[in-house]
């Protein structure tokens, strides 16, 4: 008997990311997207990665957190994974000075590139923070749960990364004056 | 003008300018073909096979051959050419427990190794 609700339990929650796969595609590709640096290929590979692991992992879903929450986490996990990756190609690729890894064509308008450059420099956790809070619109609880982390931890990343940003990009804070 | 209000105005010029891009028209034949090749709950069943299929590698190689694979340290250059491939060995629970990476040690003592 427990075996079967435990089956109707899993059909649920596949019924349900189903659902969430459909409704959800576009922003974990915009959120990739802006964690990886303006790469599309590399955010739908992740995004795409992120929805896989999710669905495999479905099983150990226990709930604990919002099904929305539980995939963003993944989807995070999966972009920092990406950029480490990258990371490494690149470092090792200068140090054995062989051929560079071919680049990301990430996005070409030079504000774009700017932006995503400086958001790019800045530590983990002030980048997802920032990415998450003010540019996907998530709450500052919402991406305390998704990072796993106090909704104060946060704060104080936004604040950072403001203040590194706004000295990065002190002409654009000029130019909407 | 406030420092609060600039900074909004500041933020709301950056994610304008940040707009992402729709995902492709490939995107969602892609991720259903994926999801189609999830494996199913039985995939223990394998086990026994895959123990067996080791344990006949392992004694065709030869017990020498096979010390000498374990003791030797894989290089660097290993390491980084065979970068997917390892990260497609990690166990997919482990990537989302509570462990902050989802690197297996030997990429995380690369990363350390190049200061990243």
């Amino acid at each position: 008997m427990e075996a079967v609700s435990d089956e109707r339990a899993t059909t649920t929650l596949e019924a349900r990311l189903a659902a969430f796969v459909d409704s959800h595609r576009a922003r974990a590709v915009s959120l990739a997207w802006r964690l990886v640096g303006g790469d599309a290929a590399a955010a739908e590979d992740v995004a795409q990665e992120a929805f896989v692991q999710a669905w495999r992992a479905l099983p150990t879903f226990r709930e604990e957190a919002k099904l929305s929450t539980w995939f963003y986490r993944i989807l995070v996990r999966e972009a920092h994974a990406w950029r480490r990756r990258a990371r490494i190609k690149q470092v090792w690729s200068e140090l054995t000075g062989g051929e560079a890894a071919p680049r990301a064509p990430v996005a070409d308008d030079g504000l774009q590139r700017r932006i995503l450059a400086a958001v790019g420099a800045l530590s983990r956790g002030q980048r997802e923070a920032f990415v998450l809070v003010h540019m996907e619109g998530f709450t500052v609880a919402e991406a305390a749960e998704v990072l796993k982390t106090s909704p104060g931890t946060i704060k104080s990343h936004l604040h950072r990364a403001l203040v590194r940003l706004r000295a990065e990009l002190a002409d654009l804070r000029e130019e909407g004056r | 003008m406030s420092t609060e209000h600039d900074d909004a105005r500041f933020v709301v010029r950056l994610r304008q300018a940040t707009e992402a891009p729709a995902p492709s028209p490939g995107f969602d034949a892609r991720l259903a073909a994926r999801l189609e090749r999830r494996p199913t709950s039985t995939w223990w069943l394998a086990l026994p096979a895959a123990a067996a299929l080791a344990l006949g590698v392992g004694l065709w190689r030869g017990p020498a051959a096979v010390d000498a694979a374990d003791a030797a340290p894989p290089s660097v250059a290993a390491l980084a050419a065979d970068d997917d491939e390892i990260y497609a060995t990690l166990d997919i629970e482990s990537a989302v427990e509570e462990s902050d990476e989802v690197f297996p040690e030997d990429y995380a003592t690369l990363a350390e190794y190049l200061d990243i």
